[in-house]
């Protein structure tokens, strides 16, 4: 049973660590603008250069996203 | 600041409400300097390949504090009583079960998927690094080779992304001939199948014809650089110059020409430049009006740009003038001026690239499906004129020098309703290879002193004329 776990444990560590996230393709416009879906887990970089913001983890005070464009 | 976020702002800083930006604009930089004008203190997010899916702006979502989406796009009209009220003024119960956000897109795992990837996963990989590291990605080559594979069998945003990280490259040190070029093509591509895509046709708005554009992009950028300034703040430097397309007006009259210019080098006696120096690049962005049932415009009208990139080692000496374009159009096309100035290359600027554009409409021919027995109007025609510039070489000797110009437009068939991107060509035919087997003259050499024909008036390298207008649908 030890080696067994040992194995399992040490399979872990040689696997990939990153599990590839779902498809671009499945980010419809349904999955942001459909009320009373979650807003989708997306990880997008911050204009400023100042890290990445996850939106599935915004969670505990109200959100308004806004989508705009400087033009 | 906007009105909406003066109402909203004491609820943020009560810890009620958070505000998230995203912006699908091809370059941060400029969505970061109007966030520094405006004040904007809310995180941006960047979206430039579209990964959102949204297909308009601006577009806003009311997300309760469980995650859940309560009202998409709520109307304007109805803020007060919608969002005030019925969002912000009540409590909303968590659903059963703890339920988990699907998880799409994810930027810094995508970044580092590694093995043997499909083409898809490939694609993903190269927009995540594209979006931490941006034109000066040390892969950018592999990366945008990543995406226009995706976009060969994929879907028209698959072309559009491909559009997206040629551009990038095109902003970048390891920009290509045709980068520019093909990047307008393949954003052409992807709007003629899906013509309501609007965020793609202002992609292509951006680069193209006043004729096209619904109205000015980025002329707030000269005020609100002043603004900044004014204020004691250094403002946001911009990777990109703006063109002249990004800050023109938007207009319903063709060009007129003035007169008054004289051509710089009528008998050839300037030596050419073999591209030994400096290369030439060129793109032609048509009117979108090509694009979808709508005849918004009497007849075509196309904007090109023309780009001097400074080979290793190779400056533009700072106390010359910018180099000039000489254009020749032909019978039946119509612009401003055949004599356009570069954009100075500014202190600090000895070894950027230099661009020139300029609006031409195009001669009368169909933009709609004609009599199915009326021969089809001409696919191309071909735009042939010349640059004049001053250029340093490494050792410090300044020469002035000439190239010639040769921009083949490529009109699609409106029969058929293809795009100039199925006629797309390679770096060669922007480029290097356009370049190869001219041959040197034998005219005397001219340095910058022996000029005088021409005092074009220097180009500002940004900056406008007032405040954009804003505040309308961009739909």
């Amino acid at each position: 049973m030890a080696l067994h776990v040992a194995w399992l444990l040490l399979a872990g560590l040689l696997l990939p660590q990153e599990v590839a996230p779902a498809r671009p393709e499945d980010l419809t416009p349904a999955s942001w603008n459909t009320e009373g879906e979650l807003l989708p887990a997306v990880e997008l970089p911050r204009i400023d250069g100042r890290g990445t913001v996850n939106l599935g983890e915004l969670r505990g005070r109200k959100l308004l996203l806004i989508h705009f464009a400087s033009w | 600041m906007p009105v909406w976020y003066e109402r909203v702002r004491p609820l943020v800083e009560a810890g009620a409400l958070q505000i998230i930006g995203i912006v699908q604009e091809q370059h941060p930089d400029r969505a970061q300097l109007y966030q520094q004008w405006k004040g904007l203190d809310f995180p941006i997010l960047w979206d430039p390949f579209g990964l959102s899916g949204v297909e308009a702006v601006p577009d806003l979502t009311a997300v309760d504090e469980h995650g859940v989406i309560r009202i998409a796009r709520p109307a304007p009209k109805l803020f007060e009583t919608q969002f005030m009220e019925g969002f912000m003024g009540r409590s909303f119960e968590a659903s059963e079960g703890e339920p988990v956000p699907a998880t799409f897109f994810q930027v810094n795992a995508s970044a580092r998927l590694r093995g043997d990837l499909s083409t898809e996963d490939r694609a993903r990989r190269a927009m995540a690094r594209l979006m931490l590291a941006g034109p000066t990605a040390r892969t950018i080559d592999g990366e945008v080779d990543a995406l226009a594979s995706a976009a060969v069998e994929g879907q028209p945003r698959d072309r559009f992304r491909a559009g997206v990280g040629l551009r990038m490259r095109f902003d970048g040190p390891q920009a290509r001939a045709a980068d520019l070029q093909r990047s307008i093509d393949a954003w052409f591509s992807a709007l003629m199948a899906s013509p309501n895509q609007y965020i793609w046709r202002r992609r292509i708005q951006q680069w193209g014809p006043a004729l096209d554009k619904p109205y000015a992009f980025y002329d707030w950028v000269g005020v609100a650089r002043a603004d900044i300034q004014a204020r004691g703040e250094r403002p946001v430097r911009l990777l990109a110059s703006l063109s002249g397309a990004e800050r023109a007006q938007s207009s319903r009259a063709v060009p007129v020409l003035r007169s008054g210019a004289v051509e710089p080098d009528p008998e050839d006696r300037i030596t050419l430049d073999s591209g030994r120096l400096v290369r030439l690049e060129h793109a032609v962005a048509l009117n979108t009006a090509v694009v979808g049932p709508r005849i918004r415009v009497p007849r075509g009208s196309l904007r090109l740009h023309v780009v001097l990139r400074p080979r290793q080692g190779a400056t533009w000496p700072v106390d010359a003038d910018p180099p000039v374009l000489w254009l020749e159009p032909g019978e039946g096309w119509l612009l401003a001026s055949s004599l356009v100035p570069f954009q100075a290359p500014g202190v600090g600027g000895e070894g950027r690239p230099l661009i020139a554009d300029l609006e031409l409409s195009t001669p009368l021919r169909m933009l709609a499906p004609p009599d199915p027995s009326a021969p089809p109007p001409a696919a191309t025609a071909t735009l042939r004129g010349y640059v004049l510039y001053s250029v340093c070489e490494a050792d410090g000797t300044c020469v002035f020098r000439r190239q010639e110009l040769e921009a083949v437009v490529r009109f699609p068939d409106p029969r058929r309703g293809d795009s100039p991107a199925d006629e797309a060509q390679g770096d060669e035919a922007h480029g290097d290879e356009a370049q190869r087997g001219e041959t040197q003259r034998g005219e005397a050499q001219r340095d910058e002193t022996q000029r005088g024909e021409t005092q074009p008036d220097k180009a500002q390298a940004d900056g406008g004329d007032g405040e954009s207008q804003k505040g309308g649908a961009d739909r």
